[in-house]
């Protein structure tokens, strides 16, 4: 699902600062899907602290970005260097699903549909009226009802999977 | 709303957006409904699993704006620019 706005923001971040992070991680002698990686994680990060957290966009807030990645670098730089001191090899395993993961992976086949509003809603941040839009309600109200529905159909499809809160914290 | 639909919406009121009348709310309903306090945490991991899939859907999105960077002929400009950086 590419989102127009979210699209262009995204694009204009790399394009704004993608050359001096990758400047930076050349000069520290990290390769080209490195610094990819690197920027990948940064936006879902600037991302989440502008839209989730509900700050004001700053545009051409590079600095900030900036910051995150060289943060992200050395903690990337780091971890590898604790690896290979670990087990002498120079890369790392595949990452493990974390239990959340498993379990979009599971309701998205039961319903992609309410997965996408209510993503809509909880991580994206739209307003009801643009959620209306988005899925074709008439009204806010119609829209707030059916996000309690789908809201009704993940948690049944979460509880008929037998998993409990304390499988998630555990 | 019939009544479980209220019962997630009095939920979300309590915990995802800290109503203190709602809390107290949720305190006498969790009397007389013990299947509630179950509710209140399969509707907990719904929201984080929700988000996890938000996440899920915004890295796909970072991934086909890279690629388009990394392949389309009127970004060859900016493409050469970090290439550049990375040679040895």
């Amino acid at each position: 699902m590419k989102t127009p706005n979210r699209s262009a923001l995204i694009q204009g971040l790399y394009l704004e600062s993608f050359p001096d992070v990758a400047k930076y991680i050349a000069s520290k002698g990290g390769t080209l899907d490195e610094a990819k990686e690197i920027f990948q994680e940064g936006i879902v990060r600037y991302y989440e602290h502008i839209v989730l957290k509900q700050n004001p966009l700053k545009s051409g807030d590079k600095a900030y970005l900036f910051g995150i990645c060289r943060n992200l670098w050395h903690s990337h730089f780091q971890q590898t260097i604790k690896e290979t001191a670990l087990d002498g090899s120079d890369f790392s395993e595949e990452p493990s699903f974390t239990e959340s993961e498993q379990l979009v992976t599971y309701l998205k086949a039961a319903g992609q549909k309410c997965m996408n509003l209510l993503q809509s809603f909880y991580y994206e941040k739209l307003s009801m009226t643009q959620l209306a839009t988005r899925f074709g309600y008439r009204s806010e109200r119609s829209a707030t009802v059916q996000k309690y529905k789908c809201l009704e159909k993940v948690r049944n499809e979460v509880k008929s999977k037998s998993l409990t809160y304390e499988d998630f914290i555990a | 709303m019939r009544t479980s639909l209220h019962n997630l919406e009095i939920i979300e009121e309590a915990f995802l957006n800290n109503s203190k009348e709602h809390q107290v709310l949720i305190e006498a309903k969790s009397l007389l409904e013990p299947k509630l306090q179950e509710d209140i945490m399969l509707q907990l991991v719904t929201y984080e699993t929700v988000k996890t899939y938000g996440r899920e859907l915004l890295k796909r999105e970072i991934s086909e704006v890279e690629n388009e960077l990394f392949s389309q002929s009127r970004f060859s400009a900016f493409r050469q620019k970090i290439l550049s950086y990375f040679k040895s």
